[in-house]
């Protein structure tokens, strides 16, 4: 944002919306203690703010709010098939936070969400019982971090923490925490836990700068990944999306030789690749809110109501980055 | 140029803004039973008071010249304060606007720096001097139904609620209307709406507020532009990203393309998607389309073969190639 930009609009989370039902939580009381200067509003349901007609994605990302609520269920979703599962047979995904704090422009949270304001579900008991109910039937592998960024949000919003001390009592769960940011000192205290994999979404720097608005730079995510990584736990890497961007062969394969030369190969759990794909209908909202996104407006292909390249160019795309990883990676560590 | 809507209840909120902003009275079509006024970016109705009066003249107002990307709407008069901490003459902002008949609550998005406090206003469907518990930081008439109806027409962050104090509303047992004496007339009690009031000061009250207003109002006007109609600034200066081209130029190239090839729909709205894209990644207009379009088609399979011919021309362009 520019500066005159910034003088104009009101700053990030500059109003906390709260349900009535959700004050008495403990979490949310942290989130009111630490922002202290916000205009809080009382409301009844999250959906009354979130879900208005008419909101503009790409005006209020340039001043989110915050909104605290009580989910309901259900906690936890099977997770798609267009994400990577990692050999685990059970994959879920659970979202305590709606929405990111980055804004990067391939996101499908612009066409999935209806707002850019930030939901966050303070009733994380409900969602660690619903947890346990299907760890009773089976092991499982959930994601957290797929509607949001919960690193990046962690000294504002601590969710992150408890997920882990949740998972460190329960080995049939293999919890992922996917992440952009360079905020890996919010949890560095925690000693590692076996079952939680912290996860860094890799992009080549000029990527990072063009299209992840206010994330950190690749240096920034690689030496968080390093410290995480030596200090024991495990480390996922994900290329992902791999743009179809000018020079991107170029471009993937010095991000790939930067990382391992900054990250020990034998640190690293796995490496997931895959290309920019999103379900038709977000595609068409992303589309009409970024009228001037070249990325967003290449002629993508639709299969099975997911808009990607044409398959032939995603393979070459995916296959390039992987060719490059199994330089310093065994294949049956890398999911394509 | 922006156009800032404006709704007020009463005529002696209206005189000051008209004044100052130099509006002339108009008529908007269809022609209703309200008074209008529109000048230099600005359009403004009358609307009398209550919720469902002010939802009939917002709706009037907005539908006579349905607005355009970066317009903004405006209800702007008088409330009651509840909240103690509130002076008389202040204005206030509506973050959240509770209409007591539904219950239902509104949310004007606030995402531009103000000059003003924010609070939570109540939508009452009288005049009261009493109400039975503070539900909301001050009172009006009008603020849910201009919300409802504006929010047809525009995005939430689009709309303000600007209410200025004009008395003190008690909290205690039951709800008292305001019935109190006034100074003047029984129609000019009424021409004011009711809460002894008179016209000047009224009008005082709103003038009070306009300097804060005018500044904010058309900064906040300037927020709107998208990102094809440049960046926002302060000053107002627009800046047209170089890779954002007017939607015109490439209509124009695809209609003419379109016709020349007897295109179908679906292949018109392929070919729109092909050239923003060709645009966006080149900064040029694909005007060797129009080679393409000579001679004209004789058949059915002539038009299917010529758009794949186009459509592979597009995909086989430098930078698709990099993709082989």
């Amino acid at each position: 944002m520019s500066k005159s930009e910034t003088n104009f609009f009101l700053p990030h989370f500059s109003h906390l919306y709260i349900e009535k039902e959700a004050r008495r939580y403990e979490l949310a009381q942290k989130v009111v203690d630490r922002l202290p200067g916000a205009t809080v509003v009382e409301i009844e349901r999250y959906t009354d703010v979130f879900a208005r007609p008419r909101q503009r994605f790409s005006e209020q990302k340039r001043s989110r709010k915050l909104i605290l609520a009580v989910k309901r269920p259900p906690f936890v979703y099977r997770g798609a098939d267009v994400c990577h599962r990692f050999g685990h047979e059970h994959f879920y995904y659970a979202s305590t936070v709606l929405n990111c704090v980055y804004d990067c422009e391939y996101c499908f949270l612009q066409g999935m969400f209806p707002s850019a304001n930030l939901v966050v579900f303070v009733n994380l008991d409900d969602f660690f019982a619903e947890v346990d109910a299907l760890l009773a039937r089976h092991p499982l592998f959930l994601s957290v971090s797929y509607e949001s960024d919960l690193l990046a949000l962690e000294r504002l919003v601590p969710t992150a923490l408890h997920w882990i001390a949740f998972a460190a009592e329960r080995p049939g769960l293999t919890l992922e925490i996917r992440t952009k940011s360079a905020n890996y000192a919010a949890i560095r205290r925690l000693p590692p836990v076996r079952n939680v994999v912290l996860a860094w979404t890799l992009s080549p720097d000029p990527i990072a700068g063009r299209y992840e608005a206010f994330a950190p730079g690749l240096e920034a995510r690689l030496e968080n990944a390093r410290r995480a990584a030596e200090d024991g736990w495990p480390v996922r890497l994900c290329f992902d999306p791999v743009l179809h961007v000018e020079n991107w062969r170029d471009l993937y394969a010095e991000l790939v030789d930067r990382t391992f030369t900054s990250i020990p190969a034998d640190r690293v759990l796995d490496v997931s690749i895959g290309t920019f794909r999103v379900p038709k209908d977000y595609l068409r909202v992303m589309r009409k809110a970024r009228p001037d996104s070249a990325l967003l407006h290449e002629p993508y292909e639709c299969r099975d109501g997911v808009c990607g390249l044409p398959a032939e160019a995603e393979r070459r795309l995916r296959e390039f980055v992987a060719e490059r990883v199994a330089a310093y990676l065994p294949r049956e560590k890398i999911f394509v | 140029m922006r156009v800032i809507y404006v709704t007020v209840a009463l005529f002696a909120e209206a005189k000051p803004i008209v004044d100052r902003f130099r509006l002339k009275k108009t008529a908007i079509q269809p022609a209703g039973k309200f008074q209008t006024f529109a000048g230099d970016g600005m359009a403004l109705v009358v609307g009398g008071t209550g919720a469902l009066a002010a939802a009939v003249a917002t709706a009037a107002l907005l539908s006579a010249r349905p607005p355009e990307e970066g317009d903004v709407f405006l209800n702007i008069g008088l409330c009651g304060a509840v909240d103690p901490g509130l002076e008389v003459r202040q204005a206030i902002l509506a973050h959240k606007i509770v209409h007591r008949e539904t219950g239902r609550a509104y949310y004007p998005d606030v995402l531009v720096r103000h000059p003003f406090r924010e609070a939570v206003v109540e939508t009452v469907p009288r005049v009261v001097r009493r109400v039975p518990a503070r539900t909301a930081d001050a009172v009006d008439m009008e603020a849910a139904g201009c919300f409802e109806a504006a929010s047809a027409f525009l995005p939430p962050h689009r709309l303000a609620f600007v209410k200025i104090v004009s008395d003190r509303v008690e909290v205690g047992d039951g709800e008292v209307e305001h019935g109190g004496p006034c100074d003047g007339s029984a129609d000019r009690r009424a021409a004011v709406g009711g809460n002894g009031m008179t016209a000047e000061r009224v009008a005082e009250l709103v003038e009070a507020c306009l300097d804060d207003l005018e500044d904010w109002l058309f900064q906040w006007a300037v927020s709107g532009k998208t990102a094809l109609d440049g960046r926002p600034t302060v000053d107002g200066a627009e800046s047209r990203p170089p890779s954002a081209p007017p939607d015109r130029d490439e209509e124009q190239l695809v209609a003419l393309v379109g016709d020349r090839l007897r295109l179908t729909e679906t292949m018109r709205c392929e070919l729109r998607r092909l050239v923003r894209h060709y645009r966006l990644r080149t900064g040029r207009l694909p005007t060797w389309l129009l080679d393409r379009t000579d001679p004209p088609p004789n058949s059915k399979q002539e038009v299917k073969a010529r758009f794949e011919q186009i459509r592979n021309e597009f995909l086989s362009s430098a930078f698709f190639a990099s993709l082989h």
